[in-house]
Parts: structure tokens; C-alpha cells; sequence
């Protein structure tokens, strides 16, 4: 990837995004080009741990807190039941309790 | 455990609370529906100490899916009881207790938290995880505020409806009814 075929010589051309575009950078070519072709590998493959660790650990963090949610969902159950059987009710996110007339 | 499990993973049970629930939240809810959640909250004997569990379940899972120190761990544990019997945990009434357990879950997801986001930020962190913390650190402070504000509503209609009284089932089948004292 990068490495460019004119005549019989071999280019290293580094690629970035601009916009909608993709622009080919020049970088050079013989034993240079190849060590920045090499840490330019090196930096994809680091950027992707990175992208890995980041991702586990957002699916852990997530996890946590889909276990908490979860526990506060079946609470709120619990509690609306104990209070609906209490004889009150909810009016527009308020709890109310029935009037007896 | 078991109990916690098997309320837990019985989620037709858990879908038919949530219906009578729905079906009972309105101004004159029909006798039958508010029969039914009576004796489904019946049925499931011991339902706020399968509650609590369940939270007291995810908290030491909070707790102990996290690498911390030791002293960090013990001093949330610490915090966590501590924060209970602040509020009130061993004089609340059975509903009370449900609710300050999960003001103590949130309260400790959310320290969770702030102390990962330090440690974070100690260490020198990417914008994308900066972010994701912040993010969350924020939804977890939301869930705590509510929970708390959940649990002072409660309180204070308790205080103003005296009449508010939950039945409890005790092991022996004996139903006992706790009228609160707070």
C-alpha cells in the first residue's frame, strides 16, 4: 500500500483524506521511503490497538451500566407496583393519590 | 442467589409486573387489575429482599469488575454502607429500603466512574475516551439525582398519607402490613 510502480522504479506516495478527496503526498523513493512506508505501518497497526483497546473498553464501561440500568428498571417496577396497590397513580410524571368522595 | 436468579431470568414474570403495572397507572384503575398486581406482588414472597439482593449483586459486581487498588475498593464498600445507614436503610419500611439501595447502586456507579475518569486523566487520555467518560460520568449523575429524588418523593408521601402501607409476605406465609414510620 503506497508504493507506486513508474518505469522501473518504485515510489512511496503517502495517502490522506481531504474532504471528499483522497490525495496521493509524495514521499520518496529508496531505502527512506521504505522506513517511512515502514513507520507509517507501524503507526496504522498502533492506531488499531488503539481503536481495539478503546473499543473494549467502551463495551465494558457499557456493560456496567446496562447492569445498573437494568437493576434500576426492576426497582422502578417494584416501586410503581407497591404504590399503585398504595392507591396512588401517576398524572404527567407526578404521583397522585385517589381521591375517595 | 437463587431467588435473585430465578426472579431475574423469569422474565414472563417480569413482563406480566410490567403490564398490570401500565394497565393499573391511571385515575380509577379497574378493580381486577389492581387485584391481580395485589396478588402478583404476593406471589413473589420476599420480592423487596430479592430487590436488594439483586442490587447488593450488582454492586459487588461494580466493585469487583474494576482494577483498582485495595484501599480504593475497601473505601467504596465502606462509603457504600456507610451512605445506607445515612439513609436510614435499618429503620426504612421494606419500599424505603428498596429505594436506598439503588440511590447507594447509582451513587457507587457513578464514584466508579469519577475514579476511572481520574485515573484517566492522570495517565493522559485520547479525546474519544475523554469523551465517552464525560459522557457517561454525566448519564450516571443523572441516574443518581433521579434515584435520589425518586426516594425523597416517596418519603415525603409517606409522610403526608400515612395510610401508605406495604404488604408484605413473610416466609411463614403470614401477611404483615407495614404501615411507614419515617
Amino acid at each position: 500500500m503506497g508504493w507506486e510502480r513508474r518505469g522501473n522504479n518504485r515510489y512511496y506516495y503517502r495517502k490522506c483524506r481531504e474532504g471528499d478527496r483522497v490525495i496521493s503526498e509524495y514521499v520518496g523513493s529508496g531505502p527512506l521511503a521504505q522506513l517511512a512506508s515502514t513507520l507509517d505501518n507501524l503507526t496504522r497497526q498502533e492506531q488499531s490497538l488503539q481503536r481495539e483497546q478503546m473499543q473494549r473498553e467502551r463495551e465494558a464501561i457499557r456493560a456496567l451500566d446496562t447492569e445498573v440500568d437494568d437493576v434500576c428498571a426492576i426497582m422502578r417496577v417494584f416501586t410503581y407496583a407497591a404504590l399503585l396497590v398504595a392507591g396512588y397513580h401517576t398524572h404527567r410524571g407526578q404521583w397522585r393519590q385517589k381521591r375517595n368522595d | 442467589m437463587t431467588e435473585v436468579t430465578a426472579l431475574t431470568d423469569d422474565k414472563k414474570a417480569l413482563a406480566e409486573f410490567k403490564d398490570l403495572v401500565a394497565k393499573t397507572n391511571n385515575k380509577n384503575p379497574s378493580k381486577a387489575d389492581v387485584k391481580a398486581l395485589r396478588v402478583l406482588l404476593k406471589k413473589h414472597r420476599g420480592l423487596w429482599a430479592i430487590a436488594g439482593n439483586l442490587a447488593e449483586h450488582a454492586a459487588l459486581e461494580l466493585v469487583g469488575g474494576i482494577d483498582m487498588p485495595a484501599i480504593l475498593r475497601e473505601s467504596l464498600v465502606q462509603g457504600w454502607d456507610a451512605l445506607r445507614d445515612e439513609l436510614g436503610y435499618q429503620i426504612a419500611p421494606p419500599l424505603e429500603r428498596l429505594l436506598i439501595e439503588q440511590v447507594v447502586l447509582c451513587w457507587l456507579r457513578h464514584n466508579i466512574l469519577e475514579l476511572q475518569y481520574t485515573d484517566a486523566v492522570n495517565k493522559g487520555m485520547t479525546v474519544a475516551k475523554g469523551d465517552l467518560l464525560n459522557r457517561r460520568l454525566a448519564a450516571s449523575q443523572r441516574r443518581y439525582l433521579r434515584a435520589c429524588e425518586t426516594l425523597a418523593r416517596v418519603r415525603k408521601m409517606v409522610r403526608t398519607t400515612p395510610a401508605l402501607q406495604v404488604n408484605i409476605a413473610t416466609a411463614g406465609g403470614q401477611q404483615v402490613n407495614v404501615a411507614s414510620t419515617v
